[in-house]
């Protein structure tokens, strides 16, 4: 399990993203409603669809946890795996960083299949961490 | 206690050459309404293209597209200053929209403009202070006027433009 590793959220198609994990360079598609869905919810089950959807010996993409809680991130059935090069990585336009901190976001990969927003990991645990603080009342 | 006069700083004339004025400007269609970036802070200018939607950014963010190596978040600068109808790919007009790629105090943005008008060569036109065009969200956004053939052309401050186009988190 690797505490850095990145979600990388694409828009390749409309109404389809890429979910990718961009440290252990795997990607991920899933639709944009389900993301949302699992954001509200403030439950992302990564782990669960990594582990339907790779190989095991693809098995350590699996890294997905925080400092203080893990991270679990849930996408549904519309999935795929491929490599993330990432020297295709590029900082988020510096307008937009505002933007992108409420989605976890400070970096975007650009490759041929077009533009995808890149996320950070222990930032989505923190993000979902507070999400269930908030709703909660805001006891701890 | 003796008195000093006093001495009000001379007003200018108006209307006034602005030293500081950009020699070249680069006229643009935004809504109903024409505008001019300084031509030494436009960067590039490109077709219109459908730009990714960026999660939790306000209605004038048009998206991102990526550029170069990296990626241009795109404004819809027609209805972030309330001129009228903003582009969007699928216009009519789309064949005439553009993209101009903007930079000016360390910020970088692609606006979304409904047409190119050209290049206004400044030395050879009175750049005077904003009083044709009307608008409470243009106005803060003025520099200066000139004239063009279809009327006055707003000379935009592009640092402070992006720098209120900036999401805050």
């Amino acid at each position: 399990m690797k505490s850095e590793a990145e979600v990388a959220l694409a828009c390749s198609r409309v109404g389809e993203f890429d979910l990718a994990v961009g440290a252990e360079r795997v990607v991920l598609v899933a639709s944009w409603e389900q993301v949302v869905r699992q954001e509200r919810a403030s439950t992302l089950d990564l782990a669960a669809l990594l582990g339907a959807a790779l190989p095991s010996t693809d098995r350590r993409a699996l890294g997905l946890s925080g400092p203080t809680s893990d991270l679990w991130l849930g996408m549904g059935p519309h999935v795929r795996v491929r490599r993330v090069p990432l020297r295709c990585l590029a900082p988020l336009p510096a307008l937009l960083t505002g933007a992108g901190l409420r989605f976890a976001c400070t970096r975007v990969l650009v490759d041929e299949e077009g533009l995808c927003f890149v996320l950070d990991a222990g930032a989505l645990v923190e993000l979902s961490r507070a999400q269930h603080h908030d709703s909660r009342g805001g006891r701890p | 206690m003796p008195s000093f006069p006093t001495c009000a700083p001379p007003q200018p004339p108006h209307p006034r050459p602005d030293p500081t004025a950009a020699r070249h400007l680069l006229a643009c269609r935004v809504g109903e309404t024409s505008l001019a970036f300084p031509a030494e802070q436009v960067e590039e200018i490109l077709e219109d293209r459908p730009a990714a939607r960026v999660p939790h950014a306000p209605e004038h963010i048009g998206g991102i597209v990526s550029w170069g190596e990296g990626s241009l978040a795109v404004v819809d600068l027609a209805r972030f200053l309330h001129l009228g109808a903003p582009s969007s790919p699928g216009d009519d007009t789309q064949a005439r929209a553009r993209i101009v790629v903007v930079t000016a105090g360390g910020l970088q943005a692609g606006l979304r403009c409904a047409k190119v008008l050209g290049i206004v060569d400044a030395s050879r036109v009175l750049q005077v202070r904003p009083d044709t065009l009307q608008g409470e969200r243009l106005a803060p956004f003025l520099r200066s006027e000139v004239s063009g053939p279809d009327g006055a052309i707003g000379v935009l401050d592009v640092a402070a433009l992006l720098e209120s186009l900036r999401v805050r988190s």
